[in-house]
């Protein structure tokens, strides 16, 4: 088990280093620079030219990915340029906010998709089972962020009951649990657009797994003992399809970065999202490569998490790994 | 059994949360109705940029940075609705009769947000900065005609000779030669602390997140906190030297621009900019009471035209260009109306602008196009719809235009069109702003290119029109973009800078527009109303161009 997990991290990091090198190629071959925004008519050019150079903007590429590796390594992501503050002191106040986003999303369509996916696969290729089915499709297909606008225009405008940007009450300085309140108030849109189509994906797969796990033959001994479908379902089909569950929903976390980015610029949350759009919008490569490293970290660890649980409950994956 | 007892606890979990997220929304409801008599102590201003959190006006480059800026850091003078200047910071200012010095005199119970009172020296240390080598800003070109600056610059004086502090409150500008600008360059720049900013080395500025983040000014609000990517909030500031503010709290917050008409419905907002929503999207809210405000924006759109081509510098054609396209269905169709189609490089209602009826308008009219052309001897030989020359050279061009606005990108459309019509073919390419910048910038590589430009808040069209301005060197940046050189306007342009007095200029100006006009080195397309949607029980609210903050002190929230 020890050997398996040592190859599997080994792989991450050749993995990271590999994500590193490729965005560092793509962002650096974008046209334009970092200091674009900044120049007006009467800038000096000279004055332009030695900030770029102290940038390192005029390295042989390869050179400026070995620099940044290095400063990386001793722990330095290096200064944001249209910030003017440190990438990691960022990145730490903001990927707070993304997680409570995200662990939030997780919790809530994980309870929900499970139940409807069960409830789905009990009442296979009934009527409920089919418009369970249509609905997850929308789910699944219809645009994040035209989803967001739609609850902005329905409950902020039409009906006006909740807060639809932001993450606090503005000029109100709450403590406590009146701070915990208002914030848990202007989750209720984002958590709810970023739930919906990680629910409906998630209850497909459910759904699917279960229907699987119910023409097992051991389903069968449980039914023919005497158990009701319902009971056969939660005692042993559950705990069965629940190994490929568990892989599925760490690799989801991926997602729910992923789709916090056009979530909270929809939403206006301050979070690793909306970070990374103002980054990328002002070339700020220092900034960009920051929150790229971090964010590869976190998806390869997920995975390798997702290896590791799939190894230890399926001995057979890790032979043939 | 146990398993019975984990079911029913995720039956109880699952079904506690739908309820509470039903109850929040109830409460939520309940809430906001009652916040609606809340407001009066605060008014909320909504920008689309989120701030960077630069609030030096040495250093920021961000428009919503220097928006805050503007309110924390009062300038010498302001910029009044006209475009004048007034007073501000200093009580009284004053032109020598040369016109190469100007005094200012410091209003004497200005004191910073900490107490302390704002002298002439903290006048001397902001231009002294910007003026220093090790400085990261980009301003020197500010101070760059005074006396001594640039030996101050070259690190060969340990001070501006031109920069003299009289008294406490009294300081003096002497420039090298007469130059227009310099009133609005130094009397509108924001005044920062010298006992603040003095200790920390020029190159260590840009690192001061702290000091950034939370900035002392002489200014009508204080900002009090600062959330990256959400909101800044300042506090009335309380001894502001033009009395205290009548409301306690001013905020800055961070929108989504297509949720504007939402979150004023919902009482989050009560300013913001909405020359991008449709009218149809502004009527409701008008309706319901909130109040347009409309003016001219200091931006425009053109299509840039490469001079240095010899294909360009057939004036004929360059002005069929103009002449084919309806400028005004433009801006009826595209814009609502809500603009105007410009013919000079001069802003629609500024000072400098020349009368009605100086300019020639180039109206509409596809048929004198057509004879322009064939005046040149462009003529469809082969019955293609495209001219060709006696050479069999056609009348073919990319146009590069930039990805950043839809609306341009629809008038060029209409451009397209309208040039076929006249045998005119081109092929449109739409780019990242960055590269655009790169091509038609620096490396001057482009036929045709659709961007916006802006007017300074001086009009001086040196910059952009002058042509020791244009740059015919690959990679390096001009603003002269198109390389546009004449003697008449290089000449009234330099008139016009050796004099302080508007009424010369004036007439200067006018030389430069006709010109322009008369050589169309750019098709000029149109701007673009500035517009302010705002709560109708805010009061005292006067934005212009320039100074959207005009006179914020006394803005008040009714009940």
């Amino acid at each position: 088990m020890l050997k398996y997990f040592f190859k599997r991290l080994s792989v991450s990091i050749g993995v990271i280093l590999g994500v590193t090198m490729i965005i560092f190629a793509i962002i650096r071959l974008q046209p334009g620079n970092p200091y674009l925004n900044m120049v007006k008519y009467d800038t000096d050019p000279d004055f332009l030219e030695q900030r770029l150079n102290d940038l390192g903007y005029y390295d042989p590429l390869p050179v400026q990915y070995l620099k940044w590796l290095g400063r990386v390594v001793k722990g330095d992501l290096g200064y944001s340029i249209h910030f003017r503050t440190s990438v990691s002191k960022l990145i730490k106040d903001r990927i707070g906010n993304t997680l409570l986003l995200a662990i939030a999303s997780f919790v809530f369509s994980t309870i929900l998709a499970i139940f409807i996916g069960v409830f789905s696969a009990e009442r296979s290729r009934s009527i409920w089972d089919y418009i369970i089915t249509i609905i997850s499709f929308m789910g699944v297909s219809i645009p994040v962020f035209f989803f967001g606008l739609l609850l902005i225009k329905l409950f902020g405008y039409d009906l006006n009951i909740v807060p639809i940007s932001g993450m606090t009450t503005l000029g109100e300085h709450y403590t406590g649990i009146y701070k915990v309140i208002d914030v848990a108030k202007h989750m209720i849109l984002p958590v709810f657009v970023l739930s919906i189509t990680q629910t409906a994906s998630l209850v497909r797969y459910t759904r699917s797994s279960i229907l699987d796990v119910l023409q097992q033959d051991y389903m069968r001994t449980a039914r023919s003992k005497g158990l009701t479908t319902r009971k056969a379902i939660w005692k042993h089909g559950f705990r069965n399809s629940l190994i490929s569950i568990i892989t599925v929903l760490c690799m989801r976390l991926p997602d729910l970065l992923s789709g916090a980015l056009i979530v909270e610029t929809v939403f206006i949350w301050p979070g690793i999202g909306s970070l990374n759009y103002q980054a990328i919008l002002n070339q700020d490569y220092p900034l960009i490569m920051g929150i790229a490293l971090v964010m590869a970290i976190i998806i390869i660890l997920c995975n390798l998490a997702a290896d590791i649980l799939y190894a230890m409950a399926n001995p057979r994956i890790r032979i043939g790994g | 059994m146990k398993k019975r007892i984990i079911s029913v606890l995720i039956a109880i979990t699952m079904s506690s949360t739908m309820l509470t997220g039903c109850g929040s929304k109830n409460g939520e409801a309940e809430k906001s109705k009652s916040s609606g008599d809340k407001v009066k102590n605060k008014i909320v201003y909504a920008t689309t940029t989120a701030p960077a959190g630069t609030f030096n006006p040495l250093l920021a480059y961000m428009g919503s940075d220097g928006a805050i800026d503007s309110i924390v850091f009062p300038s010498l003078l302001q910029m009044k609705q006209d475009g004048s200047l007034e007073p501000y910071l200093a009580e009284t200012y004053e032109v020598s009769k040369d016109q190469k010095t100007i005094t200012f005199k410091l209003k004497d119970n200005a004191k910073w947000h900490d107490g302390k009172k704002v002298t002439a020296e903290d006048v001397a240390f902001t231009f002294l900065t910007m003026a220093h080598k090790d400085f990261p800003g980009t301003d020197f070109n500010k101070v760059g005609r005074l006396v001594g600056a640039k030996e101050y610059h070259e690190g060969k004086a340990d001070s501006i000779k031109g920069l003299q502090i009289i008294d406490e409150h009294t300081i003096k500008f002497d420039f090298t030669e007469i130059y227009a600008p310099a009133l609005m360059q130094i009397g509108v720049y924001g005044i920062i602390p010298k006992h603040i900013w003095e200790p920390i080395p020029y190159a260590e500025w840009e690192k001061k997140t702290e000091m950034l983040n939370n900035p002392i000014g002489c200014g009508p609000y204080k900002v009090t906190k600062y959330e990256s990517g959400q909101y800044v909030e300042l506090d009335a500031f309380d001894e502001f030297f033009g009395g205290k503010p009548k409301t306690p709290k001013f905020i800055f917050k961070v929108v989504n621009g297509d949720a504007i008409t939402s979150e004023f419905k919902s009482g989050n907002i009560d300013i913001a900019g909405v020359k991008d929503l449709r009218k149809s999207e502004i009527e409701p809210l008008e309706k319901q009471g909130y109040k347009l405000i409309s003016y001219d924006d200091d931006m425009y759109q053109y299509v840039g035209i490469n001079m240095r081509m010899p294909i360009f510098q057939d004036k004929n054609l360059r002005q069929a260009f103009m002449h084919a396209v309806d400028r005004k269905l433009i801006v009826n169709k595209l814009l609502e109306g809500r603009g105007s189609v410009i013919n000079a490089p001069f802003m629609a209602n500024g000072w400098a602008n020349p009368a009605e009826g100086v300019l020639n308008e180039y109206k509409y009219d596809p048929e004198k196009a057509k004879s322009l052309l064939e005046a040149s001897g462009w003529v469809d030989k082969d019955g293609d719809g495209i001219r060709e020359n006696a050479e069999g050279k056609k009348l073919q061009f990319t146009m590069r235009c930039s990805n950043d606005s839809k609306t341009r990108e629809k008038a060029i459309m209409i451009v397209q069109e309208s040039w076929k019509k006249v045998g005119i073919d081109i092929k449109v390419s739409v780019e990242e702003d960055a590269k655009m910048a790169e091509d038609c910038i620096y490396n001057h590589e482009f036929e045709l290119y659709a961007l916006n430009c802006y007017f300074g808040k001086d009009p001086d069209p040196y910059f952009w029109w002058h042509s020791s301005s244009a740059s015919d060197k690959k990679g390096v940046g001009s603003f002269n973009f198109g390389s546009y050189k004449n003697k008449v306007v290089d000449e009234n342009i330099e008139k016009a800078l050796g004099t302080l007095k508007q009424d010369e200029r004036v007439n200067y100006y006018e030389k430069v527009a006709k010109q322009i006009n008369e050589d169309v080195p750019m098709m000029f397309l149109y701007t673009q109303n500035k517009e302010m949607l705002h709560n109708s029980k805010l009061s005292g609210f006067e934005p212009s161009t320039f100074n959207t903050f005009y006179n914020i002190s006394n803005w008040v929230m009714g009940v």
